[in-house]
């Protein structure tokens, strides 16, 4: 008995941000950009909501996996950055895909946040019986940057993947390694929003609260250590030969690092961070359901699922792709 | 410490040792950037043993610089 991915999704926004359209508003290049980073473009929202986003890739991987959506029984959204603060945008996504009866929760754990999602799921599907679940990355992190910061606005996009998971006979989601750190030096923030009643003085309330700030070499650091670290604990748990690596999808020299260090060739590391940048907890599921599309992700496969961000948090799993090559 | 120190350089940016001297500097003579000096960082402390804050890193320029850091530790 295992737990699978049968079915996968993604949706982005419609708008298209080029390095060009950020040239206009921050002091920055297209060269500077594609050097540093690998990226050429990223997806903002702007007259969709996350909720729509979420819910279509969920509909998308739900007809892949040619279910019954009332059969779904957990739905776990991977994100920070949900339209509501309550609901939860799972809840949100229940609603619109109208399934009557399911746990809804979303998990916070920054980038990591979709592999921490798939583990939870797994946990809990073996522990509540439960057969089917829906597991969301998804995250509207471009309403908490600060555009004049060319040092974190260029990085970022809007996104959501999905997939669902389900109980069966093949193995599925093999070893899982999970971590975290405390963000001692504060390299990866975002502040909420602090309470506005009369007898809270707000008069030091930093103004760019909201906005992500990051520590960019710091974090760079920080990743290139724990991709490293998560695809060796992988080959050892699980004793085999990772064939090929979907990371998440921050840097492409982040990848191209963990490629050298792990002597994992760079081709078999999944890279679609050019189009769509750094969508937080959706790249994996964004980049699983591409890779599986384009024909880079064949049945059989063995792969791992590579993770690391705010938290500190960083993990990964194996699995064995079980779905039919994609014609 | 210091034949460690190149050695581990010369594999990241496959250059030879003997290329390696104290006056290069990282970024105009080596063409590394600041994700390379990242990078390199990253390696040292793990071959080495040892740990950096970033503040000190922010004045290493040379070759000659570094080594004069890991020294000093
Ligand atoms: C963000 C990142 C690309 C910046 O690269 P870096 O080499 O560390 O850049 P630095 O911040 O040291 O800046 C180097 C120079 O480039 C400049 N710079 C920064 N962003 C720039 C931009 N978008 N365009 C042009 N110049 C830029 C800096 O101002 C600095 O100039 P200065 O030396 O004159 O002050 C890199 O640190 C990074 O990728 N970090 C990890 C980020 C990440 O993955 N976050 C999410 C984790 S889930």
């Amino acid at each position: 008995m295992g737990i699978s991915i049968i079915g996968c999704g993604h949706k982005m926004p419609k708008f298209v941000a080029t390095n060009k359209h950020l040239e206009e508003i921050v002091d920055t290049s297209n060269e500077w950009i594609i050097k540093r980073t690998g990226i050429k473009q990223r997806r903002l929202i702007t007259d969709e909501t996350l909720t729509e986003l979420a819910t279509q890739s969920s509909k998308d991987a739900i007809d892949i996996a040619q279910i019954d959506k009332q059969d779904i029984g957990l739905v776990i959204a991977a994100t920070f950055t949900s339209d509501t603060s309550t609901p939860a945008l799972a809840s949100n996504v229940q609603k619109e895909l109208g399934i009557e009866r399911a746990i809804p929760m979303d998990l916070s754990a920054g980038c990591t946040g979709f592999i921490y999602a798939l583990a939870t799921a797994k946990s809990l599907m073996e522990s509540l019986d439960i057969e089917t679940a829906l597991v969301i990355g998804a995250d509207y992190i471009s309403k908490y940057l600060d555009w004049e910061d060319r040092k974190t606005c260029v990085l970022f996009g809007d996104g959501s993947g999905a997939v669902v998971l389900k109980r069966g006979e093949q193995k599925g989601i093999g070893s899982i390694y999970l971590n975290g750190k405390p963000d001692v030096e504060e390299v990866l923030v975002i502040n909420d929003k602090q309470a506005t009643h009369p007898w809270r003085d707000a008069k030091h309330d930093d103004k760019r609260i909201h906005k992500l700030a990051m520590k960019g070499a710091e974090v760079y650091e920080f990743a290139c250590g724990a991709i490293v670290e998560t695809i060796n604990k992988l080959k050892e748990m699980s004793g085999s030969q990772i064939k090929k690596i979907i990371p998440h999808q921050a840097n492409g020299r982040i990848i191209r690092y963990a490629s050298i260090k792990s002597k994992i060739p760079l081709d078999n590391f999944y890279i679609n961070i050019q189009k769509y940048a750094n969508t937080s907890a959706a790249t994996l599921p964004i980049a699983i359901d591409e890779a599986w599309k384009e024909g880079w992700l064949k049945k059989g496969d063995q792969i791992a699922l590579v993770g690391f961000g705010a938290g500190l948090t960083w993990g990964g799993m194996t699995i064995e792709w079980n779905l039919p090559n994609f014609v | 410490m210091k034949e460690k120190l190149l050695a581990i350089l010369a594999e990241q940016i496959d250059m030879n040792v003997s290329e390696l001297t104290d006056d290069k500097r990282f970024i105009e003579d080596l063409d590394m950037d600041s994700l390379d000096m990242v990078e390199m960082t990253v390696e040292l402390e793990q071959e080495l043993d040892c740990t950096f804050e970033q503040e000190d890193l922010e004045g290493i320029k040379t070759i000659g610089d570094l080594i004069g850091l890991i020294e000093k530790d």
